[in-house]
């Protein structure tokens, strides 16, 4: 008899929707999604942190053609994204995407993502400024330099080093100023739908297909 | 992260002030620094934190003699942090003992208030054998371009040093995030809503074209 009654409870709950066919709450699942998303929005507005997401995305897009991407301090500046990226969105299953590898930024899976939504966040930049080579990894909220490696110099007195390692700090920071003033500029400017529109195609454009791996020469006998 | 060593990891700020204070800033700022000096923490106090600048060339001079602030083109200092690491996990199984021994004398359960005194009682008792750990953040204040770089990675640390130098100098630290940048070119408000076409996607799970 009570196992008659719990079985027609947990019917009834289900036909009221409160837990699914797995007998778990729905309710806090809804929950979670909801604070989850909430948390998303909040971070996509705060400090206007979409227009880092929106520099960082243009970054990767124009950085692909291995072009300079603006000229600063007198020299042109050659950005590359390597190793680790974040991206994020604000709805949608996947609020946060993390991927790995060499060249995993300009890999047809970001694109795609990128194409359904989700932005840079955090990216890490390979930088030539003339014969230069910096690195450094940049957030959108506040644009820290974070983790920077520093052209090497020839060894120095401490004073020099010191003055020398200031200098270079302040460059790499000058240089992401400058390109960042020149996204800012762009997206304000009559251009910006043409630009975005293009960078909508990159992202939705169908991966190429794959070359067949070259078979092995085998000899017989 | 200290400027002579290390990843290179840093907050950049554009400083904002009417002329006096910048201009006292700059003839004063050794004078200003030794006002607000580090002072080592006091284990006959009730402090278990103390935070002040010191030096940037020796963490434990707070002098400022001139030729020790300016350097490489910049005023260069130092915030630092020295904090009483009380194990937490200790003062819980101190109290813990203190709490069977007070209900053996007693024959009672000790009240809320006699809890609170005993636990302050024990920290205070901890607090010579409790390591202290210090934390250092470099700053480096270019004065004739306006530029601070505070080297710190963490968030928290680097908001507790640009607050203390606002105060310090009465200018105000903006940092260089992206809506910042925007606001300094001069760039319209109404201009700088989300692009919706690569961040917003609509009700369908699609996308708007327009920006």
């Amino acid at each position: 008899m009570a196992a008659r009654r719990s079985g027609s409870s947990e019917e009834t709950a289900f036909l009221r929707g409160d837990v699914g066919v797995d007998g778990q709450a729905t309710e806090e699942q809804r929950d979670i999604a909801e604070l989850e998303r909430d948390k998303a929005r909040e971070q996509f507005l705060r400090g206007k942190a979409y227009l880092g997401r929106e520099f960082l995305t243009w970054l990767l897009w124009r950085s692909e053609s291995g072009e300079p991407v603006v000229v600063a301090e007198g020299a042109p500046v050659v950005v590359a994204l390597t190793s680790r990226l974040v991206l994020r969105g604000l709805s949608g299953e996947v609020l946060e995407c993390i991927v790995r590898g060499a060249t995993a930024p300009y890999s047809h899976l970001v694109r795609r993502s990128l194409a359904r939504g989700l932005l840079v966040h955090q990216a890490r930049l390979r930088l030539m400024h003339g014969e230069e080579p910096y690195e450094v990894t940049l957030d959108a909220e506040f644009m820290d330099l974070k983790s920077a490696k520093l052209p090497e110099t020839a060894k120095q007195e401490p004073d020099d080093a010191l003055h020398e390692r200031l200098h270079l700090a302040e460059r790499l920071g000058l240089l992401v100023q400058a390109m960042l003033e020149t996204f800012l500029s762009l997206r304000s400017g009559r251009d910006w739908p043409a630009e975005v529109a293009e960078l909508r195609a990159w992202m939705e454009a169908p991966e190429p297909p794959r070359k067949p791996a070259a078979k092995k020469a085998t000899r017989r006998g | 992260m200290p400027i002579l060593k290390g990843a290179v990891t840093l907050s950049r700020f554009r400083v904002e002030a009417d002329p006096a204070a910048l201009s006292a800033a700059r003839k004063k700022t050794g004078e200003l620094l030794r006002a607000r000096a580090f002072e080592p923490l006091d284990l006959s106090r009730p402090e278990e934190r103390v935070h002040g600048f010191v030096e940037f060339a020796d963490k434990e001079s707070t002098g400022f003699d001139p030729g020790t602030v300016h350097e490489a083109g910049r005023a260069l200092f130092t915030f630092r942090v020295d904090e009483l690491r009380i194990p937490s996990a200790l003062v819980k199984s101190e109290l813990e003992r203190w709490i069977k021994k007070f209900q053996q004398e007693q024959e009672r359960p000790p009240g809320r208030r006699e809890k609170h005194d005993a636990k302050q009682e024990i920290r205070h008792t901890l607090r010579s054998r409790s390591p202290v750990l210090t934390r250092l953040v470099d700053v480096a204040w270019d004065q004739e371009a306006g530029r601070v770089e505070i080297w710190a990675g963490a968030r928290k640390a680097v908001d507790e040093v640009q607050s203390a130098v606002e105060q310090l100098f009465k200018v105000k630290l903006l940092p260089q995030a992206p809506a910042v940048v925007a606001m300094g070119l001069g760039l319209p408000e109404k201009s700088l809503t989300p692009t919706a076409a690569l961040s917003l996607p609509d009700e369908e799970g699609g996308h708007g074209r327009a920006s």
